[in-house]
């Protein structure tokens, strides 16, 4: 028996619930649509597209920043174009004769952009901040106090010299805020609407979609390489949109619905030199990609058969596969490091250039030898098999890890994969539970080495009671040429002990529509300086 | 037990049963199909042309040609190798997820049904309670904990759809617990564990049979999404949903490293669902699951 | 058993499993590998001091059962908790990206039922026909194909050759075209496959014999008096189709970067934002748990012989 009175009625209010879901949703991602995209202003308004939304705005909360960052705040000084470090913000500096006083003198009408003066006693209350907020507070330790000399002089008085301490100033992230209206309206709410001193400030955040900023009144800059020194008087407006899929970033870009695109994907960027409509930007990344090897185990603990895995790679053909967008590597410092020394790479270059021979040699030499016959290299019984953690969300480690694994099969050495996201593979390498894993870094100042190979600060599994003395020793020193030598020391002695493999050093590519003019793409961070730029009608 | 099993096969093959099947003609599509995949599996090692990690950056990206019959990616190797290849881990897969399924199931549903009362009521609030999660997110959950890998995969979606498999052994175990030859098994003094295996259970065979061909399909069709999301198995294992999440950076250039291995897939889970769609109508025509 | 009786019984069984489902999602993200203080420290810039203070403003140095029911305590209260890595609200992230699903489900759900009811009704009129086994035939190969590679073809084709859609990403609705296809492709299947048997079913009943007898015009037999009756079963799949979609949806939408739930699932995952995640899979549990009991519920009124069937065995 079917009901027929009751059915029909049922139908009808379920299809008439789903009509109005579906409209009232459609209208609401209808309007949300129409707020994304804007009036068509599109000779006013810069459109940058970048990969993923940032976790919060306030730099000093964040543990990463990007193209939003950089537009809303204002570093006291930048690296400049031959990495050399000029103003910003601030006008000048002093350091003392022993590197443990910095004076930084600020221009008298600098303001934040909601109009706040930006004086010496903001400066110090922004510091202070970060000391106690900021996942990066250790930054900072060195500093031991600030004292505001007059309303527009500030004066860091560090404990010991602190060159790596330029390496932060130099980055948005020690850049000041507006600590006064993050005080006010507390911490969280900061995150979402900062108050910075950038070229733009923030008018708007749509979760999941993109930011719209506007240009900032009060804005003025001392660097001296840019012309127009004030806000930028042709981009009225920035949008940036977080498109995480890389296909969709290239295909705005292409319909010119973006002028900007960074974080170009690998597989596009040969398709993308050839477009005429597009300039494509290169920097070099100031880091390495490589393998982190666990030093303590069983048998990566024999030197030689670390030097076998870092003779058996052929960087060359990881280079093919990723067509071209990185520069094989074999040192552990990369071309746009403070601290880079061409001496070092070639050497290591020589040392370790690709050689099957050799590797299988120095296994022979420790013992590994293919007794059975299965194309494994074993010793007491046991074959030679190791893990290599590899990263789902890096696309170039990601692409190597399965070459890398062929490679090392010639010389008889079992790779096994497993892949995780980059930033649990880094966990499980803290927690030294591993053998081989992909990482990668991405620093200016040769400081960030500390981190990884020293036995305290790092806390990774090499410690070699030299290097942890030389590292501490470069973080002081502030003459540059003397700093060169103590890390070129650091990475021969690295050279000979292998607690990382370098592989690449990465190409970072940001693509640009070119009716954008007067843009700079600022190295090693590729840093946008949109200052004396201007958008083409068309 | 055997004895039974075999009894089982036997009228299986029975000759008017058998004819039944033979006017299927979709199941011996499907029969067919399955046949190819497993002969493919089988003899991999002899067919094809490369090993399945053999890497060859020099000749990455080739289209499909008589010396690569679907093309290389982006390594350098050889996709039909690797699609062939790849039939032996989505066969092993989908069985191991069906092994899994039936030994969860399957014990959990003879109990419920055989004792019914609190027995019955605290497995069916625990098969309830697994109906509720939707399985893909349960399983991403589970990988998750797990760590990624093929097995971890395999554990995964069988923890997360063994509750069909309770629910229709213990609806036929209700249906023939009073059957006279359980009561009589009963008055000769059998055990309990005895009855469950050697009278009950050959009499669920039937249904789950059809569940198993019929969940096999949507097994490997799980494992292969948790593969391509990055959860599954790991490089450079020939599995079709890794190859197609390996292929997808290079879907408009190299579009074959992608076509190939779905259209695996595809043929795959087709030959188990025409199978089982025939089964069920031979062996067990109102089972409804699947 | 009356029918509000059997209604309330059906909604009180539901609570207890959705309180197992908490301790179970709660107890999945407590085991879950990973500290999230180190995941959440993505530089090398860091000290273990730093750590250790993060560790105690977030509450994990909490033992497990504390833990436990202090959060749900809160997500009684509907406060899903904080995002680790965005520090906003997790109702107000799913939130945001609700719309995107919805819109992708019901968009889905609508070619389903379209495509399928109407394939159901052609085959089962013309049973037995060239028509019939043609249809029939691909609706078996239509679930047999694994949704994401769908997708990547119609992406491959539509998007790419021809370029009629957007590759993947949200630009408006004709973003929601592409994704929605893959996903209804299975269910419309099952929906021919219903419509069609349950369309044979009723076209054999008496009354429809009385209607046909009586000269009633074709459209008019099919429609009001066949099409009616053959539909609810197909109506009553609605609910237990939807958290299906929602698995799907996870797929789908991370392979078309729409900024839905599920990519927001995916994402979350991948970056052990333990509470993003916790969030979502109880709000798609829960969902089901109501799909599931609303799916019964309406069965029941419907059809009062299923009652008795159903809450007895299967």
């Amino acid at each position: 028996m079917r009901v027929k009175g009751i059915s029909s009625k049922l139908i009808v209010a379920i299809v008439i619930l789903i009509v109005i879901v579906a409209s009232v949703s459609a209208y609401f991602i209808y309007t949300s649509q129409r707020a994304q995209l804007g009036a068509p202003q599109l000779e006013r308004t810069l459109i940058i597209a970048i990969p993923e939304e940032p976790e919060g705005l306030d730099i000093q909360q964040v543990t990463w920043a990007n193209e939003v960052h950089g537009l809303i705040y204002q570093p006291l000084v930048i690296l400049g174009p031959n990495m050399s470090i000029v103003p910003d913000l601030a006008v000048s500096w002093e350091v003392s004769e022993d590197g443990t006083v910095i004076i930084f003198h600020l221009s008298k009408d600098a303001k934040f952009s909601n109009g706040d003066p930006l004086t010496a006693e903001v400066i110090k209350k922004s510091i202070e901040r970060y000391k106690t907020i900021s996942p990066y507070a250790e930054d900072f330790a060195d500093v031991e106090r600030i004292e505001v000399l007059d309303e527009y002089t500030v004066k860091l008085i560090l404990k010991r010299p602190a060159p790596y301490l330029w390496a932060v100033l130099v980055t948005v992230y020690g850049a000041p805020v507006n600590a006064n209206v993050a005080e006010k309206v507390g911490d969280a709410e900061f995150n979402r609407n900062p108050v910075g001193s950038g070229p733009y400030k923030l008018v708007e955040w749509v979760r999941g979609s993109h930011v719209v900023l506007e240009r900032n009144e009060y804005y003025k800059t001392n660097i001296p390489f840019v012309k127009n020194k004030g806000p930028n008087p042709y981009i009225d407006k920035v949008i940036i949109r977080f498109i995480p899929e890389d296909l969709t970033r290239i295909a705005e870009l292409e319909a010119g619905r973006v002028h900007i695109v960074r974080g170009v994907p690998l597989t596009e960027v040969k398709r993308l030199k050839e477009n005429p409509n597009i300039q494509l930007y290169e920097t070099l990344s100031p880091g390495i990609h490589y393998i982190m090897v666990n030093v303590l185990k069983e048998p990566l603990n024999d030197v030689r058969v670390r030097k076998a895995i870092m003779l058996a790679i052929n960087r060359d053909e990881i280079a093919t596969v990723l067509e071209g967008n990185v520069v094989p590597w074999y040192s552990f410092l990369s071309p746009t490091n403070l601290c880079f020394n061409k001496t070092v790479e070639e050497l290591a270059e020589k040392l370790y250039a690709y050689n099957l021979e050799k590797a299988r040699e120095l296994l022979k030499e420790a013992g590994w030898v293919d007794t059975d016959g299965d194309g494994i290299v074993d010793k007491n019984g046991v074959p030679l098999k190791l893990t290599l953690l590899s990263a789902v969300d890096d696309p170039a480690l990601k692409k190597a890890a399965p070459l890398i694994q062929a490679h090392l099969a010639k010389v008889g050495i079992a790779i096994e994969i497993k892949e995780y996201t980059y930033d649990y593979v880094r966990s499980l390498t803290r927690e030294w539970n591993f053998e081989l894993a992909l990482r990668r870094f991405s620093w200016a100042d040769p400081d960030i080495l500390i981190y990884l190979v020293h036995s305290e600060y790092g806390n990774y599994t090499y410690s070699n009671p030299e290097v942890d003395r030389l590292l501490e020793l470069g973080r002081g020193v502030v003459d540059m040429t003397e700093r060169t030598k103590v890390y070129s020391k650091v990475q021969e002695i690295l050279l000979e002990d292998l607690p990382l493999i370098p592989l690449f050093v990465l190409k970072e590519y940001t693509a640009v529509n070119k009716n954008v003019k007067g843009l700079i793409v600022l190295p090693p961070y590729g840093d946008l300086i949109i200052h004396d730029a201007w958008i083409e009608k068309g | 037990m055997i004895r039974l099993i075999s009894e089982r096969i036997k009228l299986l093959s029975n000759n008017e049963t058998f004819k039944l099947f033979l006017t299927y003609k979709r199941g011996i599509i499907g029969l067919l199909l399955l046949s190819l995949m497993v002969f493919l599996a089988l003899t991999a090692d002899f067919i094809a042309p490369k090993k399945f990690d053999e890497v060859d950056p020099s000749s990455r990206l080739l289209p499909p040609s008589i010396k690569y019959l679907f093309g290389t990616d982006h390594l350098g190797r050889d996709v039909f190798s690797r699609v062939i290849y790849g039939a032996r881990i989505a066969l092993w897969v989908g069985l191991l997820v069906v092994l899994v399924e039936a030994g969860i199931g399957v014990p959990l549903g003879l109990l419920a049904g055989f004792y019914g009362g609190r027995v019955d009521k605290f497995i069916s609030a625990i098969t309830d309670l697994i109906w509720a999660f939707p399985p893909i997110v349960l399983a991403l959950a589970i990988v998750t904990i797990l760590g990624p890998g093929l097995t971890n995969v395999v554990v995964a979606v069988a923890v997360v759809s063994w509750a069909p498999y309770t629910r229709v052994v213990r609806a036929k175990t209700l249906s023939i617990i009073s059957r006279e030859f359980i009561i009589a098994a009963r008055a000769i003094g059998e055990s309990s564990f005895s009855i469950m295996l050697r009278y009950i259970l050959p009499n669920t065979l039937p249904p789950i049979i059809v569940l198993a061909t019929l969940t096999i399909p949507s097994a490997i069709l799980y494992t292969t999404a948790l593969s391509f999301l990055g959860f599954g198995a790991q490089p450079p294992t020939p599995d079709w949903g890794l190859m197609l999440s390996e292929g997808r950076d290079y879907i408009f250039k190299a579009p074959w490293c992608c076509v190939f291995p779905g259209l695996f897939i595809t043929l795959t889970a087709l030959s188990f669902n025409l199978l089982g769609d025939a089964l069920r109508e031979v062996l067990d025509p109102k089972l409804r699951y699947g | 058993m009356g029918l509000l009786t059997y209604i309330t019984k059906k909604l009180l069984i539901g609570i207890p499993v959705i309180f197992g489902v908490t301790i179970i999602l709660f107890y999945i993200m407590y085991i879950l590998p990973g500290d999230p203080i180190q995941l959440l420290l993505s530089g090398e810039r860091v000290t273990p001091e730093r750590v250790e203070e993060l560790r105690r403003a977030w509450g994990l140095d909490q033992p497990v059962y504390v833990q436990y029911f202090y959060w749900l305590s809160r997500i009684i209260r509907g406060d899903l908790g904080i995002s680790i890595v965005t520090k906003q609200p997790v109702s107000l992230l799913i939130l945001q990206r609700l719309p995107y699903t919805l819109a992708l489900m019901l968009t889905s759900i609508l070619l389903s039922y379209v495509i399928g009811v109407l394939t159901g009704i052609i085959t089962a009129l013309k049973r037995g026909s060239l028509l019939d086994s043609i249809l029939s035939t691909s609706s078996i190969i239509c679930y047999s194909i694994p949704g994401f590679w769908f997708g990547l073809i119609l992406m491959l084709i539509f998007a790419y050759y021809l370029r009629l859609f957007p590759v993947s990403g949200y630009e408006g609705w004709h973003s929601l075209i592409l994704p929605a296809l893959s996903l209804a492709l299975p269910s419309s299947a099952y929906v021919m496959r219903l419509t069609r048997a349950e369309m044979i079913e009723v076209l054999g009943e008496d009354y429809i014999r009385t209607a046909w007898a009586k000269g009633l015009s074709k459209r008019r037999v099919l429609l009001v008096h066949a099409l009616r009756n053959a539909i609810i079963p197909v109506v009553t799949m609605f609910f237990l189709d939807l958290p299906w979609l929602m698995g799907g949806a996870v797929v789908i939408e991370t392979l078309f970067a729409l900024p839905g739930m599920g990519r927001l699932l995916y994402v979350s995952i991948l970056k052990q934002d333990y509470p993003v995640v916790q969030g979502i899979v109880l709000i798609i549990t829960i969902l089901t748990v109501v799909c599931n009991t609303l799916g019964d519920v309406v069965i029941a009124i419907l059809d009062p012989r299923i009652r008795f069937e159903r809450g007895r065995s299967v």
